[in-house]
């Protein structure tokens, strides 16, 4: 990416680059497929295998910790990507709140803390297993922004990748809010990721960031609406159906429309 | 300027040495500590670096009048004009915010726990607004008047250090003109037992490259610093590195190979073979300052003057990378390496040379680490 030397204009749409997606994969437990956590069509509930990891690191994983080590795994296969060779960037917005739930449980019943479970309460657990479980050492990125969170992520991705640092792993993770925390619209526990490369093959997709432009997802029904990762979903739907839709012209929103309005556009070359 | 020296062109701290970040500094380079009983209902006893009289966040919306918004606030007040001017000369929507942080509200869920779990739902809590970690970032940024990209970097102990090149990358890419970086962790108890399930608690004050060292002793702060791709300093962020150990998810890789990793990624992105100091990441655990102290010796030698200011400030956890890249900046400017406390002595397996009182020293570059839970090991330069 280009090193700014002065002060840009506010505001007015630009491009900020193109990234070319290698392998993506999707994983939720209540859910078979993007399509079907789009119009809602529950499964009866599914745990996650994520092959990655095996033997005792599996051991009090979250599901949260889960879904990133699975749909992590699907994508380098998707992608044909060694494990090891990644530069990861890992995004949630509400992390291990599960398993910061059990802990509280057992401080507040019995004033313990386990000691398992107390290092997989961190933001980077799943970067942590992801790197233990594969042997990877590149610097990961871990990152928490909210509904904004996987458009921060495709940020870090484009800039990691002008550094010459990739192909990089994306991962959007949230599971639903645990019901002691909040009693309504606890969300959907979705997991998406991405394999992204600066070229790759010709019939890989291009995504083209751009900001300032404005675009908005349609509504969402309650349930997907509160979960901080729909904007990750609308972009692998329409990753999954490419090549029988159109390839888009029209920006796809991959954060609320603000500040910043972080769109894509996906084009196949 | 370079694109790849960033300008700091303020910064504040607050922790329990102090609510003014010249306080902190002043007893961090005088080798005081602040440590003391914990005020939060534990079933052990040991020593923290607690922050009493916490002034309420009465800035903000009273619902996020958090216990880490009121430490945050803490340092904030201090760099607000600093801001308010960097906004005035790029505009809000060119001034970003970075927060490193492990905790986020999750001192405000504790508070409310035990009605939780009866089903009930305190009016003062809202887990959506005050627990996550991004409420913290928005909450500030909205306090600043800040209108550009707004994150959270967490990685445990090492969080703030990479909010500082998340903070970069903004910068260089262009996305941003200036950044404010903050570390902000608060006490609370589950960070507390499940330090004390691992058994890294120190009994007494930490005591970093002693011989009797035991472990950390917890705290909370905050600090902040503002970086600037255009302006000129005195003191520059020059380099950064970082690496994952892949190697355990609680206790450092025993040969320091990540922890060096960084270090030389750190020292290669700064165009440089050497520095002049290293803040070490320090927590006073047998495990960290040995495996730490190998990575330094097989870079630098055994003769480099390194030091823990953990041994002053405490283990701030994600405010910890924050902190310490002040207390390295500070020691460019005050040509003076500030001293590691609790011990008179250095463990003499560990072969490295660790500054007891503070020393006077021609600087151009210092180091400082910061290494958390999953392996993540970061490295920053700063050089005059």
């Amino acid at each position: 990416m280009p090193h700014s030397s002065s002060p840009a204009e506010p505001g007015a749409p630009r491009e900020l680059g193109t990234l070319t997606v290698l392998g993506h994969a999707f994983f939720a437990p209540r859910f078979a497929s993007v399509a079907d956590a789009l119009v809602e069509a529950h499964r009866q509930s599914m745990a996650p295998v994520f092959a990655l990891v095996e033997g005792r690191l599996r051991r009090f994983t979250s599901l949260v910790t889960q879904m990133h080590l699975e749909v992590a795994g699907q994508a380098l296969a998707h992608a044909g990507v060694a494990a090891r060779d990644v530069h990861p960037v890992f995004t949630s917005a509400y992390g291990e709140t599960a398993t910061t739930v059990t802990l509280l449980e057992g401080i507040h019943d019995a004033h313990v803390a386990s000691a398992a479970r107390f290092p997989q309460s961190v933001h980077n657990t799943p970067s942590g297993l992801f790197s233990i479980a594969t042997g990877n050492q590149h610097p990961a990125s871990v990152l928490a922004a909210g509904e904004a969170g996987f458009a921060a992520g495709m940020l870090e991705a484009l800039d990691l990748l002008g550094d010459g640092k990739g192909p990089v792993l994306l991962t959007a993770v949230d599971d639903r809010i645990p019901s002691v925390l909040r009693s309504h619209a606890p969300g959907e526990a979705l997991a998406m990721a991405l394999v992204l490369a600066t070229d790759g093959p010709a019939t890989a997709p291009r995504l083209t960031l751009r900001s300032g432009v404005g675009a908005q997802l349609p509504t969402d029904d309650d349930s997907l609406a509160a979960s901080p990762q729909r904007f990750a979903l609308r972009l692998l739907d329409h990753l999954t159906r490419l090549p029988t839709s159109a390839s888009a012209t029209d920006d796809l929103p991959i954060e609320p429309v603000g500040r910043h309005s972080l769109s894509v556009q996906v084009r196949l070359p | 300027m370079t694109a790849r020296r960033i300008a700091i062109t303020a910064h504040a701290l607050a922790n329990a040495l102090g609510q003014r970040g010249s306080e902190v500094l002043d007893k961090v380079f005088s080798g005081v500590s602040a440590f003391g009983p914990s005020s939060f209902e534990l079933s052990f006893a040991v020593p923290v670096g607690e922050m009493h009289d916490l002034p309420p966040a009465h800035e903000l919306d009273s619902m996020d009048d958090t216990r880490i918004l009121r430490v945050a606030l803490c340092a904030a007040r201090q760099l607000q004009e600093s801001v308010s001017a960097t906004i005035q000369r790029y505009g809000a929507e060119r001034v970003a915010l970075v927060v490193g942080s492990c905790t986020g509200g999750l001192q405000q869920t504790e508070l409310a726990f035990a009605e939780l779990r009866q089903g009930a739902r305190p009016a003062f809590y809202d887990h959506d607004r005050q627990h996550p970690l991004h409420r913290t970032a928005e909450a500030l940024a909205g306090y600043f008047g800040v209108r550009g990209r707004v994150l959270s970097v967490s990685t445990a102990c090492s969080s703030s250090a990479l909010a500082m090149d998340s903070a970069r990358r903004l910068l260089r890419s262009g996305l941003a003109d200036a950044v404010v970086v903050a570390g902000v962790d608060s006490l609370c108890r589950l960070t507390l037992y499940g330090f004390h399930a691992l058994g890294v608690l120190s009994t007494s004050a930490t005591r970093p490259f002693a011989a009797d060292r035991e472990g950390i002793t917890l705290a909370e702060g905050a600090a902040f610093l503002l970086l600037d791709a255009h302006a000129d300093s005195d003191v520059y962020f020059t380099g950064f590195g970082c690496s994952s150990d892949a190697h355990h998810l609680s206790a450092p890789d025993p040969q320091g190979r990540g922890m060096l990793a960084a270090m030389r990624a750190a020292l290669t992105d700064a165009g440089l073979q050497r520095v002049d100091h290293v803040n070490a990441h320090g927590t006073g655990t047998p495990q960290n300052d040995r495996a730490e102290s190998q990575a330094l010796r097989e870079l630098f030698g055994a003769e480099l003057p390194i030091t823990s200011t953990k041994s002053s400030t405490g283990h701030l956890l994600g405010a910890g990378g924050a902190t310490e890249a002040i207390v390295a900046i500070e020691s460019l400017r005050r040509q003076l390496v500030p001293p590691t406390i609790g011990s008179t002595t250095t463990d003499a397996e560990l072969g490295v040379q660790v500054v007891r009182s503070p020393r006077p020293l021609a600087m151009q570059h210092v180091l400082s680490n910061s290494f958390g839970f999953g392996g993540s090991n970061a490295s920053l330069v700063f050089s005059r």
